[in-house]
């Protein structure tokens, strides 16, 4: 608190102090994507710059350590192809910039260029991050850009500068919203150079399916944020489908050759729309609602009914996507959805005899199927015990019962293939409502999962999810979300609110475009109500900022005595007694006094006692306000 | 109603231009667009949209910097053709805000003060020179502000409106050259009582030589008594050169009688002003007005 009071107390530096702040801030982002070899430079040259007395020598020698720097940098680069990706140019610009304003520091001679760089710096850092993190920065230090030259002009405390720069900031607010909305926009989507600050790492999820008796540990990660345009999603709908594997391999699950036959989707009935934003993970998954209905723009709908991106997610991806709930998946041929080795598995085998000679509808099996897990008293394990991994199915079912969703889902789908009905598993995730707030829901790594589809014929791939049979543990909670949970209820709601606020933030500023400059226009248009929410809700910003401004704008007094004097002045020009330039405030007073026939003597004696024999203990700021009061009121009557 | 008039007022009260920082913003601005219209950067939109707006707001908060600074003449010092001559501004801030980054300009000099408090002023030196004598008009000065940013120049010029006379230029021989070369300027001379040092304007024939001679030291005889004439008379007419030239030597002896308080005339043509019957700026004022 002394450190703050110290630092809004500080006068303005010299420009050449306030130049190198904004310097700065203006490398930090630069520092997230700058090749080692460049952060090696800027630090010597930090060096170089602090040193007291510095030569020409220093100087050069800085200018030839930074050019074989530079060079070592963009080693990797030197072929034609890489000056046609717009990152690397930046990156050799922003390096090239920073080695001249550094070699430039070393001179003391502060330029117009030099003075520029910062802007420059900031500019170029656009390319390589577009995130709320970046906007909050990128706005923050536009405010510092215009506090430090508004400061290098005005010989006075930080606090005031603070204060005019937050007027200034707070009187362009109602313009920079207005352009935001209706300044045209294109329709074309958004270049994508690249977040290499970002690491992405797989969000434990990646296509294949191996079955393992090696524990399993959550990861909080998100994987993906989704607005839905409606609220009534059931819980028991939130089956994000990732891959389908049909082919068992020993104990992995893996994909087999594409077919080439499209299945037929039909019935598609409780159509849902909703916005995807996908992080990083390096794959081409886009995890759509089970089942997603069309492509959207560089996607594949494959023919299982899954969508995968043309190229690996290695930015912040946004997708607007529409997805059936409800409908009918059918195969023409299913027959190698039924390969299964039963010898491995033979007490399953011999357990299922009795439902694979039923003469019933694959329906009803199914359902004998689950009945039948659910009989076998299987609990929910993250850290597996007991299991053979030689001969899983038997040993999962009769001897361990205990496992996760990637045990549950092989043995079922091995299971269902030993009572004669395709099936295949299904690998993505499944969220649940603790995860959503109004339309909003996030997606995160623990929430991976892995279910089955069962082809049970004329009602086509339907779903199963065999975890759904495990008996409830508080030990082994059935949902890994529960987990979360158990930990703090509270700082999951708090975090989740949070991530709710940074989606829609994120929604509404980062990724608002033409399509949503459409839309608001066209509900303007037609819609009367929300038209009026529209002006109401503009109004009261208008009216928010203005309060705002109001309140910096009077906190700015710096003469207490100068603006309670102000007030009774204020008061007296409303009575034609107005101050003359020439006039001094005790002849002023005294003038008001014989025109009011009003007493302003205590007044005018505690004004300059105050103002003149400041020592004095006599009166105080308080006094001088009682005073005016009085006077005020007798005014008044 | 009455507010925005007044602000309509106050807007058309003071002018702007653009400074070289207008292009750098302008550039500025191009280069955003460009970047956000070809990327579609949100962020980049947002700070295109900040830098419009801070412009616009800077120049409201530039018109209120500058609108309340008041500039009155305090006084000023004589002013002789091609001479330049000092005079005094109060600059006052009434508004409840103090200003900041003031420029006040005549044609001549440019001062610069970072700051007027509210409710307070300031006083400001200027220099004016004027090529020609007589009456002039000292008319207005300029104030100018880069505050709250640089990209524009809000300027407004103040009239004085202050009616001045330019004297002749000060310029010939000096007074007390003749003085010490013609004894005439002398009364009749007792018997020295003492010796002082030999100060400038002392005549030559006061120099004890014997002082001189024995310490090296250049003292002047003191006498008790030395009649003076009572008043010293300049005549337009029989001074030589032209009629500036002769204007300029009576302004310079003007002064040289004020500083060394003799009495004098002058006389110019058929007036006789007197030393002891108006002030000195009014002789100086006749002969400027000759």
């Amino acid at each position: 608190m002394k450190f703050l009071k110290k630092l809004l107390n500080t006068k303005a530096p010299s420009s050449s102090k306030l130049l190198d702040i904004a310097l700065l801030l203006s490398i930090i982002p630069h520092l997230f994507v700058m090749k080692f070899f460049m952060i090696l430079y800027l630090l010597i040259a930090l060096v170089f710059l602090f040193k007291k007395s510095k030569t020409k020598i220093d100087t050069t020698l800085l200018m030839l350590l930074g050019l074989v720097l530079i060079a070592l940098s963009f080693f990797n680069n030197y072929n034609f192809s890489d000056f046609s990706k717009m990152q690397f140019f930046v990156s050799l610009i922003s390096s090239l910039l920073i080695y001249a304003v550094t070699l430039q520091k070393m001179t003391k001679e502060i330029n117009i260029y030099l003075k520029l760089s910062p802007a420059f710096l900031m500019i170029l850092s656009f390319f390589f991050f577009n995130s709320l993190t970046m906007l909050l920065y990128t706005i923050s230090t536009l405010f510092v850009f215009t506090l430090l030259n508004i400061w290098s002009r005005m010989d006075v405390k930080l606090i005031e500068v603070v204060k005019i720069t937050s007027e200034l900031f707070i009187l362009s607010l109602p313009f920079v919203v207005i352009l935001f909305l209706v300044f045209p926009r294109i329709s074309f989507e958004k270049k994508d150079f690249g977040f290499r600050a970002d690491k992405y790492s797989t969000s434990g999820y990646d296509g294949t399916m191996i079955v393992s008796d090696k524990e399993i540990r959550l990861s909080g990660k998100m994987v993906m944020e989704l607005y839905f345009k409606e609220k009534n999603i059931a819980e028991s709908e939130l089956y994000f489908r990732g891959t389908t594997l049909d082919v068992q391999d020993g104990l992995e699950w893996k994909k087999g050759a594409q077919s080439k036959e499209f299945h037929k989707a039909s019935q598609l009935e409780h159509i849902v729309k909703y916005d995807i934003t996908l992080y990083p993970n390096g794959r081409k998954w886009i995890y759509a609602l089970d089942i997603p209905i069309e492509a959207i723009s560089k996607t594949r709908l494959n023919s299982d009914y899954t969508i995968t991106a043309k190229k690996p997610v290695y930015g912040i991806k946004r997708y607007r996507l529409s997805s059936a709930l409800s409908y009918k998946l059918l195969s023409n041929d299913v027959s190698r959805y039924l390969k299964v080795d039963s010898v491995k598995s033979e007490k399953s085998y011999e357990a299922l005899k009795s439902i694979r000679e039923l003469d019933i509808q694959k329906s009803q099996k199914a359902q004998m199927l689950l009945k039948f897990f659910r009989d076998q008293n299987l609990s929910y394990a993250l850290k597996p015990s007991g299991i053979e991994l030689e001969d899983f199915t038997d040993s999962f079912l009769f001897e361990g019962k205990n496992g996760y969703c990637v045990h549950f889902a092989s043995a079922f789908a091995s299971s269902a293939r030993m009572v004669g009905i395709p099936s295949r598993v299904v690998t993505g995730f499944k969220s649940s409502k603790e995860s959503m707030v109004n339309n909003y829901l996030i997606v995160r790594a623990l929430d991976a999962h892995a279910w089955v589809e069962l082809y049970l014929d004329e009602l086509g791939w339907m779903r199963f999810d065999p975890t759904t049979t495990a008996i409830k543990s508080s030990n082994n909670p059935q949902n890994p979300q529960n987990q979360l949970q158990q930990k703090s209820s509270f700082f999951k709601e708090a975090n989740l609110r949070f991530m709710y606020l940074k989606y829609i933030l994120s929604s509404y500023i980062l990724d608002y475009n033409r399509v949503k400059q459409l839309s608001i226009l066209k509900n303007l248009l037609n819609d009367t109500l929300y038209l009026l929410k529209f002006i109401f809700s503009f109004l009261i910003f208008i009216f928010i900022s203005f309060l705002l401004y109001l309140g910096i704008k009077n906190s700015r007094c710096r003469d207490k005595i100068a603006c309670e004097m102000q007030s009774l002045l204020n008061i007296l020009k409303k009575y034609d007694l107005k101050k003359e330039d020439s006039e001094t405030m005790q002849d002023f007073l005294q003038r008001s006094e014989k025109e009011l026939n009003i007493s302003l003597a205590t007044i005018s004696e505690i004004y300059h006692c105050l103002k003149y024999a400041k020592s004095d203990d006599k009166f105080t700021i308080k006094s001088l306000k009682l005073e005016i009061e009085k006077f005020l009121l007798n005014l008044h009557n | 109603m009455k507010s925005f008039k007044t602000y309509i007022s106050i807007l058309r009260s003071l002018k702007n231009r653009p400074t070289k920082y207008f292009t750098f913003l302008v550039i500025a601005i191009v280069s955003l667009f460009s970047q956000a219209y070809i990327h579609n950067y949100n962020i980049v939109y947002l700070v295109m949209f900040f830098l419009v707006g801070i412009a616009g707001a800077s120049s409201v908060f530039g018109i209120r910097n500058l609108h309340s600074i008041r500039v009155t003449l305090l006084s000023h010092s004589r002013f002789f053709a091609t001479k330049s001559s000092e005079y005094k501004l109060l600059l006052a801030n009434n508004s409840d805000h103090a200003s900041y980054d003031i420029t006040i300009a005549s044609e001549e000099q440019t001062k610069h003060t970072k700051s007027v408090e509210s409710h307070s002023s300031q006083t400001v030196s200027l220099q004016k020179s004027f090529k020609k004598r007589g009456d002039a008009t000292l008319s207005k000065i300029k104030i100018s502000s880069l505050f709250p940013l640089p990209h524009e120049l809000k300027y407004k010029y103040l009239q004085i409106e202050k009616k001045i006379v330019i004297y002749a230029k000060p310029s010939g021989i000096s007074l007390f050259k003749i003085y010490s070369k013609d004894s005439s300027f002398n009364g009749e001379i007792d018997e020295f009582v003492e010796i002082k040092k030999f100060n400038q304007g002392d005549n030559i024939s006061y120099i004890h030589w014997v002082s001189l001679a024995k310490n090296n030291s250049l003292m002047s005889k003191k006498f008790s008594f030395v009649e003076e004439n009572k008043k010293l008379i300049f005549e337009f007419k029989t001074l030589k050169g032209g009629v500036e030239e002769r204007l300029s030597q009576l302004t310079l002896w003007v002064l040289e009688c004020e500083k060394s308080a003799f009495d004098f005339v002058v006389i110019l043509d058929a007036m006789s002003l007197d030393s002891n019957e108006m002030s000195i700026n009014e002789i100086l004022e006749k002969i400027a007005k000759y």
